[in-house]
């Protein structure tokens, strides 16, 4: 009888970790054990295997300056897709990065990258509005314009690994994915999150500490 | 006596299980179909925006939770609910000016359902507004036919 007991309790105790177990998150995305990943098809140039990286880039900011990958030099960047009207995932995207931006307010190695999917829309003046009512400001968050829409459908798809083209049945004809890339200094991506989810978004900045760490 | 006690022990833990299961299922159920029509529905429109605790984003979406326009107000909240705004907005002392999208499939009742749920959640307290109110409210903003 003690024993069946025992069992019982044992089994109970069992049942409740488990369901403890259910709530808690993990606070990686990806391995703790290894460093973070790192994303996209590695090339052959000159007979050695390079990684995927994000190529050099200029595009204007909501204060109508250039931006380009150099000033993202040494620095760890979260990458993302959006348009400013954008009525369905944009704004969780954008309450989501702004926890983001309050998280590394301070750290000058951690930055923003927002590249808008509607640029004839998105001038850096819309832009400017827009940031100005988000309460953020470049350097930290950039929010950038100044190319055509196939350019950047073209530039997030082969080079962020994200979804963004134009789409007849979705908002303004622009289809596109809600994913947070985080870039390394290297401009290697080394993670991909739901942005429209709060507990994605939590995995993110505790890997942006792990990548701070890392480098 | 021994005999007996185990059994009770093991009837526990073989019966005791898919009963715990099926409690929890049914719990699940309860809380997924839980809710009022208005809620259902503002999580299906709104929450996007004004957040689930209403309490909107910044400068961007003005709340919803603790709102003057919203509680002050009446039954016009419908027609901003159904066409969309597109102007500025002043909410508690700030103006928004973040264009708001239509939802012009909601019906009437579900307007209803809708307005009486943001005037009543999250703390907020102001007086149902009837159906009735709500129509005619629908009614007199109903953009003229184009025919």
């Amino acid at each position: 009888m003690n024993i069946n007991r025992l069992v019982g309790i044992v089994c109970l105790l069992g049942a409740l970790m488990s369901s403890i177990g259910c709530d808690s998150q993990p606070a990686s995305k990806y391995p703790v054990d290894k460093p973070l990943p790192v994303f996209g098809v590695s090339k052959m140039v000159d007979g050695l295997l390079v990684q995927h990286s994000i190529p050099s880039f200029s595009f204007v900011n909501q204060d109508s300056n250039q931006v380009s990958e150099k000033d993202f030099d040494g620095k760890i960047y979260i990458a993302d897709f959006f348009f400013s009207t954008c009525p369905d995932i944009c704004p969780m995207m954008s309450a989501q990065m702004v926890r983001v931006y309050e998280a590394f307010e301070d750290n000058e190695k951690v930055a923003i990258l927002s590249h808008s999917l509607d640029p004839e829309y998105d001038t850096p003046a819309v832009l400017k509005d827009y940031a100005s009512k988000l309460g953020v400001q470049a350097p930290k968050w950039n929010m950038v314009t100044g190319y055509s829409r196939r350019f950047i459908s073209e530039f997030g798809q082969s080079n962020y690994l994200v979804t963004a083209k134009e789409d007849e049945g979705a908002p303004k004809g622009i289809l596109h994915s809600g994913h947070f890339l985080l870039v390394d200094k290297d401009r290697k991506i080394r993670g991909l999150y739901d942005g429209t989810t709060e507990r994605e978004v939590n995995m993110l900045i505790h890997d942006i500490k792990r990548l701070l760490n890392e480098e | 006596m021994k005999n007996k006690s185990s059994i009770s022990w093991r009837t526990i833990l073989a019966f005791g299980w898919p009963v715990l299961l099926a409690l929890g299922i049914f719990a699940y159920i309860q809380t997924e179909g839980k809710g009022s029509a208005g809620q259902r529905l503002y999580a299906l429109h709104c929450t996007n925006c004004h957040g689930e605790q209403g309490a909107g984003l910044r400068g961007l979406y003005p709340p919803l939770a603790g709102a003057d326009y919203l509680l002050e107000g009446g039954a016009e909240i419908a027609c901003l609910i159904r066409y969309g705004y597109q102007d500025s907005l002043l909410v508690n002392g700030k103006w928004y000016s973040q264009a708001m999208p239509g939802n012009k499939l909601l019906q009437d009742q579900e307007i209803t359902a809708l307005v009486n749920y943001i005037r009543n959640e999250w703390g907020n307290e102001a007086e149902t507004i009837p159906f009735q109110e709500i129509k005619s409210a629908l009614d007199s903003c109903k953009p003229e036919s184009k025919n």
